[in-house]
């Protein structure tokens, strides 16, 4: 205990000693005073601390809003954009030489020589790096906890689970790194093979969203608004029947007749992209999900708000409508029925990736990382150094 | 000395450190060591010599369980070689060490204590008595970043003694020192084999080798050449010469283990007597000169640690160094050792 003590009082003070660990830090700093800036009033939003104020109907202060909108700015713009990427790719740099530097001669002897077991040795060290984006994100989500009490009026306590999250998620790439470290012994080549990785990742998961949130959403959308039409006029085509309106009858029976049209060529679609988009899933499945990882902040935030980010999105735009009859379809213009169907993919886009349980997104992606943990250890473990 | 587990540190039939066909391949079929055979008794300093490339560093890594041996047998400290406990009374000075140079020397002693398991309250005394004794008192909180590389080897001194070890391996611990720093070190090898530890140098600094170890071991080619204390390695060479001008004389045969030889470029001749014994000298002085030989020379005269290491490492065939390496093949002959001693005088 005392060596695994030591070896991580070690990573701390190595992390200390770069200036980029305080760098980052700065800048985390500065957004978080930044994120303070940005107020309620009786007219709206006030940004950069009052100085300027964009007049809101629905969000100012008192309104309902408020809280999930600062909810979504921390966890969809800063964990979203600074913490998930900017921050991450800096750590990354930061540490790309901790292995390199450990395994370089004269100071690996020094530490193997020494009666701890060669896996502690990895591990510990592997842990102790992890320490900057932990003592990163702490203190940035400590603020942002500060901040939000002060805006918003309440402690914010779901912000903190951005901490957990983000180490997780720099751990995955950094079970890359140092599979890389042991394998070149190298910063730069390892920095960019992890950075590569992380790109392979991001481009599957994107192509995943890809298929569901233009491909294959859209279609079973489609699918689901001709079936209910259909549905619609059927009953409409009865009414009329039994009326013995036949000119609406034969009305009806033509707008049905192409919307069954229409959804056969949906259910092509869908017949079209669902192996595909299943594939993409079942890639995702097995590898490191860093993007699913970090959403999991929003996704608690949202369950605390109760708000999805959809429906925020449709309210803040004045377009939070319920789901239209087939009476109102008639006579909405193209445009409103467009942003109805956009809406629709966006909550079910939501919806699908809400409903993957937390533990299966991190439990996979972990088994993934300790996989790739595993075989740099054994080539640690078994090399002469 | 005793180790912290309670096991007698020279448990090993009375070695601290006692190796049987010690070899490694490297990848790429790289032979370093062949059948390495050497015994370090527990209390004496003992001193690696060999040319570069001679395994020396591997065979010192192996100890340290720093590289993997293809094949080891034996025992250091009683503990099977490669078994990490057997460390925690070992202290080690690799060589071309790295310290990290964002911690301040006294960190890193700290540092390294703890890696071996050393508690906190221990570890702050030791440090305070280390560094006082390695002269690094008043450098302690400054960066390592900021060391000289003497100052760098002694807090690697300090930091190799930190868990107040049985036996200390030292990896050229004069290497970058200057002349004061290592008449330093050198009294502080004697200091530690006063204190009953074994010290394990390797060093390819004969004369501080000379000055310091009990006994040494010369390794060529992966292979043991020569080991044995001084006394016992150079016993053979050990003569006494007179050099006179004058003729040969058929006498000198009537002298048991004298020889007759012409002296180095010139008109004069030396006589050699086995032993260094100047009374055994005596007669045929008496004699040379009642014979009007003028004497130039008498001398007890020897092979020095350099003369042993030279003739280790030259080839008898070719007269030339032998390549770095041990010989490649599947199973190269060992080599003949000229020599291999016990500790204490009696032949291994």
């Amino acid at each position: 205990m005392t060596a695994v003590l030591a070896i991580l009082l070690d990573s701390y003070r190595e992390l200390l000693a770069k200036k980029l660990f305080w760098f980052v830090l700065a800048i985390s700093l500065l957004i978080v005073v930044s994120f303070g800036s940005i107020g309620f009033n009786d007219r709206g939003i006030s940004i950069a601390y009052g100085l300027y104020t964009i007049e809101n109907e629905v969000l100012r202060a008192g309104s309902p809003l408020v809280v999930p909108f600062m909810d979504f700015a921390f966890a969809g713009v800063i964990v979203g954009v600074w913490l998930g990427w900017g921050a991450i790719i800096l750590a990354l740099v930061s540490t790309a030489e901790v292995f390199p530097n450990f395994l370089a001669g004269g100071a690996i002897d020094l530490v193997l020589s020494k009666p701890v077991r060669r896996s502690t040795v990895f591990f510990t060290k592997y842990f102790g790096s992890l320490l900057f984006v932990l003592l990163q994100v702490a203190v940035f989500c400590i603020g942002t906890l500060l901040v939000m009490r002060w805006r918003v009026g309440e402690w914010r306590w779901g912000v903190l689970i951005a901490v957990p999250v983000l180490v997780l998620v720099f751990s995955y790439l950094y079970a890359f790194m140092v599979l890389f470290n042991v394998l070149t012994r190298s910063t730069l080549p390892s920095l960019v093979l992890t950075i590569l990785a992380w790109l392979g990742l991001f481009t599957l998961a994107t192509t995943e969203g890809v298929l569901l949130s233009q491909f294959r959403l859209p279609a079973e959308v489609d699918r689901d608004a001709y079936q209910k039409r259909i549905e619609w006029y059927q009953q409409r085509i009865a009414d009329a029947a039994a009326q013995g309106d036949t000119d609406a009858v034969a009305r009806y029976r033509s707008r049905m007749e192409s919307d069954e049209t229409s959804l056969a060529e949906a259910r092509k679609r869908i017949e079209k992209f669902v192996p595909f988009h299943e594939a993409a899933r079942l890639t995702m499945l097995i590898l490191p999900k860093t993007a699913s990882t970090a959403n999991l902040v929003q996704r608690r935030l949202q369950t605390n708000s109760g708000m999805t980010t959809a429906s925020l999105m449709a309210t803040l735009a004045g377009e939070d409508l319920p789901p239209p009859s087939p009476e109102e379809v008639e006579t909405e213009s193209r445009i409103t029925q467009h942003q109805r169907r956009q809406h629709e993919i966006m909550r079910r886009a939501e919806e699908y990736e809400n409903s993957r349980p937390w533990w299966m997104i991190i439990g996979t992606s972990l088994l993934f990382e300790a996989g790739v943990l595993l075989v740099a250890c054994i080539i640690f473990v078994r090399r002469d150094n | 000395m005793t180790t912290s587990d309670g096991s007698s540190s020279s448990a090993s039939n009375g070695w601290c450190i006692d190796l049987h066909h010690v070899s490694k391949t490297y990848r790429g079929r790289v032979r370093a060591l062949d059948g390495v055979t050497m015994q370090v008794a527990t209390g004496e300093v003992f001193g690696l010599l060999g040319p570069n490339g001679a395994g020396k560093s591997t065979l010192v890594k192996i100890m340290m369980t720093v590289i993997r041996p293809s094949r080891a047998e034996g025992r250091i400290l009683g503990r099977p070689v490669g078994d990490k406990d057997a460390l925690r009374r070992v202290g080690y000075l690799p060589e071309h060490h790295r310290f990290p140079t964002y911690l301040t020397g006294e960190q890193a002693l700290h540092f390294y204590a703890a890696l071996c398991g050393v508690a906190r309250r221990d570890r702050k005394r030791r440090a305070d008595e280390l560094l006082e004794r390695v002269g690094m008192s008043d450098w302690r909180r400054k960066k390592i970043g900021g060391y000289s590389k003497g100052m760098m080897q002694r807090i690697g001194l300090a930091q190799a003694l930190m868990n107040d070890p049985a036996l200390v391996v030292l990896d050229e611990p004069t290497d970058g020192v200057d002349p004061v720093g290592r008449k330093d070190i050198r009294m502080l090898l004697s200091q530690l084999r006063d204190e009953g530890r074994t010290v394990f140098l390797n060093s390819h600094l004969l004369s501080e080798v000379e000055m310091v170890c009990n006994r040494v071991a010369i390794l060529v080619q992966g292979q043991v050449a020569m080991q044995g204390t001084l006394e016992e390695l150079t016993r053979e060479s050990k003569r006494y010469e007179i050099e006179y001008a004058g003729p040969e004389f058929d006498w000198i045969g009537e002298y048991e283990g004298a020889t007759s030889r012409p002296a180095a470029g010139g008109e004069r001749r030396v006589i050699a007597l086995r032993g260094t014994d100047a009374a055994a000298a005596q007669p045929i002085i008496d004699r040379l000169r009642a014979q009007r030989a003028v004497i130039h020379r008498c001398q007890a005269c020897g092979e020095s640690l350099e003369d042993l290491f030279i003739r280790s490492v030259i080839d008898p065939a070719t007269g030339r160094a032998r390549p770095p390496g041990a010989p490649r093949g599947p199973s190269a002959p060992p080599m003949a050792p000229l020599i291999h001693a016990g500790p204490r005088g009696g032949a291994a």
